[in-house]
């Protein structure tokens, strides 16, 4: 009896699981493919160690230049609201004034507008500041985040207080305790947060979409997905070989900080 | 936690410098996320399309949207995208969860595996599904080739078939994500009461019905909530398997926002249908406000 659900159970993840990554599996197998090999089936389904593909399709984008523009936005989109999220967190932890039950609920309301819904309004201000495919467009809106601000806020209030007490003794302006106390002691929180918040600017699309209109602007999605449009019906290897060096690096930092990704992502529950 | 909470904080006030600490935050806050919402309101009421000089119109806009059968079409849309998504991804994410809970050997490896699609670009990943529906010679006409049915639907491109076929979509992508969530909730779930109950000798459906999906319920609302907003939201996959087509049958609300102003130029509706989608989705995320200030309460 015991064996026999064991069996089931293991079917159900085998099937399940099977089903989940075959897609992810079939895209890199069919881009080591012939066309011809590509569309016979099952056989297709055995990758060859054809690397012409990716040539290919390396050669028919400025696919180098699309991975600088992703990477310069995120990171200095992360970089940025990790500095000003971390600075708003510890004036609500760490200071006292008046009113900020008040604006700290502000920020947290932040996090109940959908951006789906302001698309229009924003992009009327990008338009108004000239921002229309920047980079600036693409990293300042989201230069701050409730989210952060509340996350971080949270482990802040965990440090425990006796530090507080001893950085008050010791005469530590609130600077000081900010950059020598606070955040070495916030480490991993500000490692989610920044993992977190970069998965979110790297697969971006709606608003790249939008704000850019050239290449030499546009982040590795939209180009990914103009890439698609343009070869769709021609040669889907070469498209899912590009999808495949599309993906590789959000996978190897996934594989390499899976503990900070799955984190992050249960305790917001909210991805654009 | 008041008393913990004051202890931590400085006693003395001074407005210059909690201005220094927040207002880089604030003013990114402000300009990009609440000014934004304040135009949406007041924009939406003036008649403005690209290259025009908005004219106030007053309600105007709101009754053109609501008189166009695109907008209750994508609004019918939205609301069957959000049941089938959260009814089938809900039900195999709790089976998912009660297996991966327990101790069997080889669960981290199949835990990892499951979370791969939500990690990945989502462009990337409808790039592959758009070849899995290609008719004939995708990988679902071929699968169902092979148990010998016909096999050469356009999914995509049919007005029966596209809802569905984005649908399948999200709940591939979506699963990992559900299922960890349900790991989380599980944690909190006594093991003593499915013990005592064991004792007792309640089959395991029995302290499935009982104990474990009682107890879960708090989980699964949130769960529930915070799928339909994911859905709410959802645009890549859209964009890339249906352009909202054929014949709307796939355009949701987010949809309708993106395809009104950047494809038709009709700012107006446009705005007009962001405020309609901003309430619907901030009552349902105060909602989740007030289910997860329990769940937190809890973790205090």
């Amino acid at each position: 009896m015991r064996t026999l659900s064991q069996t089931v159970k293991y079917g159900i993840l085998i099937v399940v699981v099977g089903l989940t990554i075959f897609p992810i599996w079939w895209i890199f197998s069919t881009s080591l493919e012939t066309l011809q090999s590509a569309f016979q089936f099952p056989a297709g389904l055995i990758p060859h160690g054809d690397w012409q593909n990716y040539l290919a399709a390396w050669k028919l984008a400025p696919w180098l230049r699309f991975f600088g523009n992703s990477m310069l936005i995120s990171i200095t989109t992360v970089l940025l609201a990790l500095f000003t999220s971390t600075l708003a967190a510890f004036a609500f932890t760490f200071l006292a004034w008046r009113g900020r039950e008040w604006v700290f609920a502000g920020v947290l309301g932040t996090m109940m507008v959908p951006f789906e819904a302001i698309l229009v309004p924003d992009y009327l201000i990008i338009r108004q500041f000239d921002w229309i495919n920047t980079y600036t467009a693409q990293i300042i809106p989201f230069a701050a985040s409730g989210f952060a601000i509340f996350f971080l806020r949270q482990f802040m209030r965990s440090l425990p207080v006796e530090i507080r007490d001893a950085a008050n003794i010791d005469g530590a302006s609130d600077w000081g305790y900010l950059w020598r106390i606070v955040v070495p002691n916030i480490r991993a929180a500000l490692a989610t947060v920044g993992i977190y918040l970069f998965l979110l600017s790297w697969n971006a699309f709606l608003w790249p979409l939008v704000v850019t209109t050239t290449a030499n602007r546009e982040p590795i999605q939209v180009g990914l997905a103009n890439f698609v449009q343009t070869a769709n019906g021609t040669d889907w290897t070469v498209v899912a070989a590009a999808a495949g060096f599309v993906t590789l690096p959000v996978l190897v930092l996934y594989f390499v900080a899976q503990k900070q990704i799955t984190d992050a992502i249960a305790r917001t529950g909210l991805k654009g | 936690m008041t008393l913990i909470k004051d202890r931590h904080t400085l006693q003395t006030f001074n407005g210059v410098k909690v201005a220094l600490f927040i207002i880089p935050a604030l003013i990114v806050l402000g300009i990009f996320w609440v000014l934004p919402l304040i135009m949406g309101f007041i924009f939406s009421l003036f008649h403005w399309n690209f290259g025009q000089n908005p004219v106030w119109v007053g309600w105007h806009e709101y009754q053109l949207v609501m008189s166009s059968s695109l907008f209750w079409q994508s609004l019918v849309n939205t609301i069957l995208f959000a049941l089938g998504v959260v009814g089938v991804g809900t039900a195999l994410a709790i089976m998912l969860a009660l297996i991966l809970y327990q101790e069997i050997a080889g669960k981290g490896l199949f835990r990892t595996l499951l979370f791969i699609p939500y990690v990945m670009p989502l462009v990337a990943s409808s790039t592959i599904w758009l070849w899995i529906y290609q008719p004939g010679v995708g990988l679902l006409d071929r699968m169902l080739q092979l148990v010998g049915l016909p096999g050469s639907t356009s999914w995509v491109q049919n007005t029966t078939w596209a809802l569905p076929a984005i649908i399948l979509f999200t709940i591939w992508y979506s699963l990992g994500f559900t299922t960890l969530l349900f790991l989380a909730g599980l944690t909190t779930v006594s093991p003593e009461l499915g013990e005592a109950a064991l004792i007792d000798g309640a089959s395991p459906w029995m302290r499935f019905r009982r104990i474990t999906w009682p107890l879960l319920s708090p989980t699964t609302l949130f769960v529930i909530i915070v799928n339909t907003i994911g859905v709410f939201q959802s645009f890549t996959q859209i964009f890339e398997l249906t352009r909202g087509g054929p014949l709307g049958a796939t355009t949701t609300l987010t949809y309708l926002v993106y395809e009104d102003a950047f494809q038709y130029f009709h700012f107006g509706t446009s705005l007009a249908t962001g405020v309609l989608l901003f309430i619907v989705v901030a009552g349902i995320t105060a909602l989740q406000f007030l289910v997860s200030r329990r769940a937190i309460n809890y973790g205090d």
